[in-house]
């Protein structure tokens, strides 16, 4: 398994370029933030199944993470400014009482911002700074929330290579949570658009701790579907309803 | 207190019958009809422990224009899915039925509509609105009203509500709305009185899509009483996209069709009390002025 994953990160690096952070409905790689933004009046409705090793520390049950999903709206009003709203599920004994069933009775709500500077040029990178969680309830609330909070900025700069569109990230980003600080620092990322199909893109990245591998493809011009593999084991993958309002 | 009511709603009528002899106006010339159905989402976000208390009405409605910029308007909300909300939207419901009438002075740029009847958010009496395009891209507004509590609903079980009481509320809101052609992006301000008797302003930026517009809106009004006002600050945004087909059935003398529009709403930290109003319109919306004013957006669909 790990020589075939290392096989297709190989042919990743050596062919293939970008599309979206899914799981937060927002613009970007798999798991890391990138300089692109969507055109204008792209509006995105989804949701994104993520495995348990995405979940912030607080969110257990009996002790244990657990698989779930997000859900999420987010606009690109103008080319250089996207805002999102999402949500995470979130497991509990029905009413907190341990001896009724477990179910995912509430959620944890975020919104995303990303703003860009600069647009990509000829000789230059696009330019996004931008982050998740960005505003909401402070430490202590109920929920005691803001788990996913981070901010970055986030630079890429695509290629044409015998019609292969070759996208290349580089970012950094800063987590509030602890327990999310092993995805600080420098991330990024290739993405490639074969020539033959373009709708496709092919994504491999490195988060900050581990190296992730994935896909996103439209189809019927309105839907995105994407798959992906946190750490090369651990699959992540969403639908997403993109539509433009122009 | 009724007797007060009833006084301005004379007023208004002869004010109407006086104008609407006078007022520029190119209204249809002839009595048309419109039935139509949309949807109304309401979702709240009130309890830790819940994802969401969920409640979808149906929301048929009929209007008749009788020339004039005369209108009246009635609409019902039919229950389909209550989860979470009180029992008592269970109940078939009357949510409004409204006289209005409009008054256009185009040549000094003065517009006003009149209405008065069952208001939405259970509230009756009496509404007047006005809208001044300085120029174009500068509209100036105000609405004030007087109006009081009201409840009409039943169900097939012999279950009901009615209830005309309370206390006569004066609201009032002046605002200016601004609206940047080149981005089809409008900003607006405004403030004023509204129906529990607690004080705010509002601003908000749209940008227009070709049937959609969003918003995002922030809120500062002033602390309430209960524990869940306490919040002096609240924001958010609002989808409203415009339904198909798009026509002009102004030339038709009956139409059935769907609602022309669906809104949606999310307000966070909302103590669901402050800067409330009514509408006046069953599909009064933030996207199309409600009165007919060529301004901005005009009246898109």
């Amino acid at each position: 398994m790990r020589r075939f994953s290392l096989l297709f990160i190989l042919i990743t690096l050596l062919s293939t370029s970008l599309r979206a952070q899914q799981y937060t409905g927002m613009e970007g790689l798999l798991h890391v933030p990138s300089g692109e933004m969507d055109s204008a009046g792209v509006a995105r409705i989804g949701a994104h199944f993520i495995c348990k090793d995405m979940l912030a520390d607080r969110m257990k049950i009996d002790g244990e993470k657990y698989n779930t999903a997000t859900n999420y709206l987010s606009i690109t009003p103008f080319s250089w400014i996207e805002i999102g709203y999402a949500y995470t599920l979130w497991k509990f004994h029905k009413n907190m009482n341990k001896k009724r069933q477990v179910g995912f009775y509430s959620k944890d709500r975020y919104f995303s911002l990303r703003i860009q500077p600069l647009k990509e040029g000829k000789y230059w990178p696009s330019v996004v700074l931008g982050g998740n969680d960005v505003w909401g309830q402070k430490d202590g609330g109920e929920s005691g929330s803001n788990f996913y909070r981070n901010f970055y900025i986030a630079t890429t700069k695509h290629f044409d290579y015998n019609g292969w569109n070759i996208g290349t990230t580089l970012s950094y980003r800063k987590w509030k949570q602890d327990y999310f600080k092993k995805w600080d620092g420098v991330v990024g990322g290739v993405t490639v658009n074969p020539p033959f199909y373009k709708p496709l893109r092919v994504i491999a990245e490195w988060d900050g701790n581990e190296v992730n591998m994935g896909a996103d493809c439209t189809l019927f011009k309105y839907f995105l579907l994407q798959a992906s593999l946190l750490n090369m084991q651990h699959f992540c993958g969403g639908l997403c309803f993109r539509i433009n309002l122009l | 207190m009724f007797r007060r009511f009833t006084a301005i709603a004379i007023f208004l009528t002869i004010t109407v019958h006086t104008n609407a002899q006078t007022a520029a106006n190119d209204s249809t010339p002839y009595v048309r009809s419109e039935l139509f159905c949309g949807v109304d989402l309401n979702y709240a976000d009130v309890n830790f422990m819940r994802l969401y208390n969920l409640l979808i009405n149906l929301t048929p409605g009929f209007k008749l224009h009788v020339g004039e910029d005369w209108q009246f308007a009635v609409q019902a909300w039919l229950p389909v899915m209550n989860d979470g909300y009180n029992k008592r939207y269970d109940l078939y419901r009357l949510n409004m039925a409204v006289a209005s009438k409009e008054f256009h002075f185009d040549e000094i740029k003065q517009h006003f509509k009149a209405s008065a009847g069952l208001f939405s958010r259970e509230r009756w009496g009496a509404d007047l609105k006005w809208m001044y395009p300085l120029t174009n891209w500068l509209l100036l507004n105000a609405q004030t009203g007087v109006t009081k509590h009201w409840t009409l609903a039943a169900d097939l079980h012999s279950n009901y509500e009615s209830d005309f009481d309370g206390d006569w509320v004066l609201t009032g809101t002046v605002g200016a709305n601004v609206y940047l052609t080149p981005w089809d992006t409008e900003c607006r301000i405004s403030g004023g009185r509204y129906i529990n008797k607690d004080y705010g302003v509002q601003f908000e930026v749209m940008r227009h899509f070709r049937h959609t517009t969003v918003t995002a809106f922030a809120e500062y009004h002033e602390k309430g009483d209960d524990k869940y006002s306490r919040q002096q600050t609240a924001g958010g945004f609002k989808v409203i996209v415009m339904l198909p087909p798009y026509k002009d059935n102004s030339k038709k003398k009956f139409v059935v069709r769907p609602a022309s529009n669906f809104r949606l709403t999310y307000i966070a930290q909302s103590d669901g009390v402050s800067m409330r109003t009514y509408n006046t319109d069953p599909e009064e919306n933030e996207r199309v002025l409600p009165m007919r004013v060529a301004w901005g957006t005009g009246n898109l669909k």
